[in-house]
């Protein structure tokens, strides 16, 4: 048989060359296909639901620091407070995030947070809390980059004169939906009695010279002077 | 330059590569066959309802009254919270379902004394466990996780 010298046979250089562009694509071709099956998408982690329930508890979590504001706020606290608590707030909620394998950030911009008690004059009076929390968790089996926009009032209004008696309204408004707040506490001092009629609507007699307080849900205050 | 249908070597070149080709094609498919047909079963799962109760308990504001009851030693409001929480676990598990929840403080990460729910309920070794966190409790900071446990008995 002939002896040929693999540097001077073009047909087997090319036929090498191919055959190590084919190896080069399959390689390729099965790296590709992997990781399409490992993406949370096709292949969720056995916990994958529990991971976005910890993500939705988290969202509540700061909900709930919005609460936390407005009650503090009603009852006296300062701007520099209120910082306190979404630093604290925010802190603990990170670390129990990466306590269930869900490194995160959690973020926001003091600028941008809003909080404002209206004077107890003016009807309606008005407690109210906004800021933007940016959400960054970088973990293997979820993704998530989000900045949440939280804006959080609480309202008391009077009516005028209907019938015989007078409304007080109490209200909520969260991210631009109002709903009526039925079992908040309304006390009217000097002492006037008030029926709580259930649909965020308290009938009582009103007149001017009085003080009417309110108890919202959070142990949030409202004060109203007539 | 010879015509292909001359040319016996680039004849067999073209068929091996075709054959290449068509293994390729064929062992993708396999892999992906198995793939699909290896996915784990689909069990039941009741983790979801449970989150969902906790969920609605904790907007209808009843997480944090239990554990502000439970901080006052306000016995009655306690027994009342504790049967609340009670219908709405056991109303999310299938009639064989057993639970028991305690909280803990996330600050100091201690448990909170008095918090427990069905305590003397030893788990089963399938048990899965829930974690969900509060962060408000009557207007006040103070963090708390509550430590779910749920399995059904007899599995």
């Amino acid at each position: 048989m002939k002896k040929v010298s693999l540097t001077k046979n073009k047909r087997g250089q090319v036929f090498l060359l191919l055959s190590i562009t084919i190896l080069i694509f399959l390689i390729i071709i099965s790296a590709t296909i992997f990781q399409i099956t490992q993406s949370p998408y096709i292949n969720p982690a056995p916990n994958q639901h529990q991971l976005y329930d910890y993500l939705d508890n988290s969202l509540n979590a700061i909900d709930d620091l919005s609460n936390v504001a407005l009650s503090q706020l009603s009852l006296g606290a300062s701007r520099n407070d209120v910082l306190t608590i979404m630093d604290e707030g925010l802190e603990l909620i990170e670390a129990y995030l990466d306590d269930h394998n869900l490194p995160s950030i959690l973020t926001y911009d003091d600028v941008n947070l809003i909080i404002a008690n209206s004077s107890t004059a003016l009807n309606p009076v008005y407690i109210h809390f906004e800021v933007e929390v940016s959400i960054h968790i970088n973990s293997l089996d979820l993704y998530y980059d989000s900045v949440i926009h939280f804006n959080t009032t609480y309202y008391m209004e009077t009516s005028g004169i209907i019938g015989n008696l007078n409304y007080v309204y109490l209200y909520k408004e969260a991210n631009g939906v109002k709903t009526m707040v039925n079992n908040g506490i309304v006390a009217i001092s000097p002492s006037t009695s008030v029926t709580n009629l259930g649909d965020g609507r308290y009938s009582a007699d009103l007149a001017s010279g009085q003080l009417i307080t309110a108890l919202l849900p959070h142990n949030i205050w409202l004060w109203l002077e007539i | 330059m010879k015509k292909l249908t001359k040319n016996r070597k680039a004849q067999l070149f073209i068929i091996e590569a075709f054959i290449a080709v068509s293994v390729m094609i064929i062992m993708v498919t396999a892999l992906y066959e198995v793939q699909i047909a290896t996915q784990p079963p689909i069990e039941a799962n009741y983790q979801e309802e449970v989150y969902t109760a906790l969920k609605s308990l904790d907007n209808q504001n009843v997480l944090d009254g239990y554990i502000y009851s439970v901080l006052n030693s306000q016995t009655a409001n306690i027994t009342y919270y504790r049967t609340v929480i009670e219908q709405a676990i056991y109303g999310s598990l299938p009639d064989n379902g057993e639970f028991n929840l305690y909280y803990e403080n996330l600050v100091t990460s201690l448990e909170i004394s008095g918090s427990w729910m069905n305590q003397h309920l030893t788990p089963s070794t399938e048990a899965i466990g829930i974690d969900y966190i509060i962060s408000e409790v009557n207007g006040e900071l103070i963090p708390c996780t509550i430590h779910l446990k749920v399995w059904l008995k007899g599995v």
